[in-house]
């Protein structure tokens, strides 16, 4: 996948390109509008991430741009700003998500596939895991042809992973992604942990192989080679 | 009492007290006046009849019938002391049929060697009547002044004052958080001139404190959050390297909580000031039943692991002008508040009436001050996750919008209380 990273903080974008590129995709950088807009012109893209204050511009304005001259991009904002208001701006203008600084790269990293899958195969999209069939516009996942059942939170839980596979995953940033920033509860590891054994148990009850290792003192990560 | 009804209350008083004084003068002054005049030309008659009557040679009787019956003459025999008096009288008046004030001077006089008392009157009517008609007209100008006095008071009070209501009415309405600045007009008194003055020295001072204070704030929130979200990449980067070991693992992992941590507390910081300086002015009729309904799903399972009940009592379904965004963090904070403290298998009551609104939640005692919970970084428990400034925010809130918020801890029970009509 082919990614435009518009981000003026060198420390940020170099990381995020580090990340992006782990996951095998493309990513280039801009460091300002004015690159910015030299690559929109030139070059066509799958998705760009784009933070809306740039020392010489705003980042809004590259999104009115992307989207004029090309419907299917699609657009993160990831800007330190994160009030309502802020947030019903960028998504007037067309963008598809918002993240607020400082994120998770790995939650970034999802939500890039999440609306990567939304955008360029509309209906036909199935993601393989091993014996594992995901149906990400049904929320379903089959087992050869047999329904692998599955409750929201163990979904999401599993699809997570398979965004980020043979990513190490903090708890936080797993309880993050399945509640939202705002619940910061100190039990949510607690049930971060009660999910992930219930996953696990499924999977070993189907006899397969066991994907989710817990990486000790810190979290998890779904092993698929 | 208002500037203009006292300022005219005490109008009025000293007038009518200047004029009482005033009146009873003028009357006292025209009394004495009539009474000299009608003494002076009693005493001026009574010369004048002294003098004739020692030419007259005729009969006595008649000079009485010519006189009409003003002038008495009696046939005395000594002088009685004093020799000449004055004296108010009433005598009928055939002619008015009734009694009339009149004025005698009773004097001696020896005509063709007979002594004779004399008695001149004269009627007072005349001049009782302009005494009347004197005071009349004093009553009819101190009347006339004093509405004058009220109605012309009342006009200049408001064109002098005219300045000065306006500076007040200026002061009202001034927003700081609105970029419209303060600009007082010139007055043509000087007072309200210094007063302007001053107040706009004082507002302009605040006024570049706020703006201050919001950029710093500002600067804080956004500025900050770059760096940190460098940090946090980077520690996320670490976490993936497949050299690092278990232990380093374990640190680059609180490197990113950390990071977090810092980031939470600086946004829930500004969020207080942004609160104070009325940063949230957009209002909406919030739903309270509708808002509530949707935090407790939110929460459903951290409720569900702690095998919590939940009870939700709607009892009527108020509708509250305020900012959706204040709205979502207050009941969010409430109901986080009630999950997070509460106990395994323990129960969350929820009553939502039409000025009220209390949540209970089974949760272990506290010895802390109620008062003190509201406060920011007070914990109860040395959770370290908590922030300690969910229900210091919550409160704030309420503040905003004059709320009242109440914390109450009975037999193993927490509530906490608002009343949305304070």
């Amino acid at each position: 996948m082919k990614i435009l990273l518009v981000e003026d903080e060198k420390g940020l974008s170099a990381s995020i390109q580090s990340y992006l590129k782990m996951s095998g995709h493309i990513c280039e950088l801009a460091a300002d509008y004015q690159s910015a807009t030299e690559k929109i012109n030139l070059y066509k893209y799958d998705c760009a991430l784009i933070d809306i204050n740039l020392p010489d511009g705003s980042g809004l304005d590259l999104i009115k741009k992307l989207k004029a001259d090309n419907e299917t991009t699609g657009v993160i904002i990831i800007s330190a700003r994160d009030t309502i208001d802020d947030r019903i701006k960028g998504l007037d203008l067309g963008a598809d998500d918002y993240l607020v600084k400082p994120f998770d790269l790995a939650e970034l990293n999802a939500r890039i596939k999440s609306l990567f899958r939304r955008i360029s195969f509309s209906g036909s999209n199935i993601i393989e895991v091993g014996e594992l069939s995901i149906y990400p516009d049904e929320f379903k996942v089959k087992l050869g042809d047999e329904l692998f059942d599955l409750t929201k939170k163990e979904y999401n839980l599993l699809m997570f992973f398979v965004s980020n596979a043979n990513r190490v995953l903090a708890k936080e940033t797993i309880a993050e992604h399945l509640w939202g920033d705002n619940i910061d509860m100190a039990d949510s590891y607690d049930f971060v942990y009660a999910h992930i054994k219930n996953l696990r148990k499924k999977l070993q009850e189907k006899g397969l192989h066991d994907y989710i290792q817990t990486i000790y003192g810190i979290g998890y990560k779904f092993q698929t080679i | 009492m208002k500037l203009l009804t006292k300022t005219t209350l005490y109008y009025i008083t000293v007038s009518l007290f200047i004029f009482f004084i005033g009146g009873i003068g003028i009357y006292q002054l025209v009394k004495r006046l009539e009474n000299r005049k009608v003494i002076e030309e009693l005493t001026d008659q009574m010369h004048r009849f002294a003098f004739d009557l020692k030419r007259i040679k005729s009969d006595m009787q008649q000079v009485t019938l010519i006189t009409g019956g003003l002038i008495q003459l009696e046939h005395v025999h000594e002088i009685k002391q004093p020799k000449i008096q004055f004296a108010d009288t009433l005598i009928f008046d055939n002619i008015r049929n009734r009694f009339a004030p009149f004025k005698r001077l009773t004097f001696y006089i020896e005509v063709q060697g007979l002594l004779y008392k004399t008695s001149i009157y004269k009627s007072l009517i005349e001049s009782n009547y302009l005494i009347e008609q004197v005071a009349l007209i004093v009553t009819i100008i101190v009347i006339v002044f004093l509405l004058a006095v009220y109605f012309l008071y009342r006009y200049f009070f408001g064109r002098i004052w005219a300045d000065f209501f306006l500076t007040i009415h200026k002061i009202q309405h001034f927003d700081l958080a609105s970029p419209v600045k303060l600009d007082f007009p010139e007055s043509m008194i000087i007072e309200f001139n210094e007063l302007n003055q001053v107040l706009k020295k004082m507002i302009d001072r605040i006024s570049s404190d706020f703006q201050g204070l919001k950029e710093f704030s500002g600067n804080l929130t956004h500025e900050v959050q770059t760096p940190l979200a460098v940090i946090k990449s980077k520690a996320d980067l670490l976490i993936q390297d497949p050299d690092i070991n278990e232990n380093q693992i374990t640190l680059a992992g609180e490197i990113s909580r950390e990071t977090i941590r810092i980031s939470k507390l600086i946004k829930a910081l500004s969020f207080f000031t942004k609160l104070d300086h009325n940063q949230f002015p957009d209002k909406q009729t919030i739903e309270l039943d509708k808002i509530i309904r949707s935090k407790l799903e939110v929460f459903e399972d951290f409720m569900q692991a702690k095998a919590l009940k939940v009870n939700l009592k709607i009892i009527s379904h108020p509708k509250i002008s305020m900012n959706p965004e204040l709205a979502d963090i207050l009941f969010t904070n409430l109901i986080k508040n009630a999950v997070r403290h509460n106990i395994p298998s323990g129960s969350i009551d929820i009553e939502l009436e039409q000025k009220s609104f209390t949540i209970k939640n089974t949760g272990k005692n506290i010895d802390i001050d109620p008062e003190q919970l509201f406060e920011r970084f007070s914990k109860a428990s040395k959770n370290s996750e908590s922030l300690g400034i969910g229900l210091s925010i919550a409160k704030k809130i309420c503040n905003f919008y004059g709320f009242n918020i109440l914390y109450g801890q009975k037999e193993g029970y927490h509530t906490i209380s608002i009343n949305f009509n304070s």
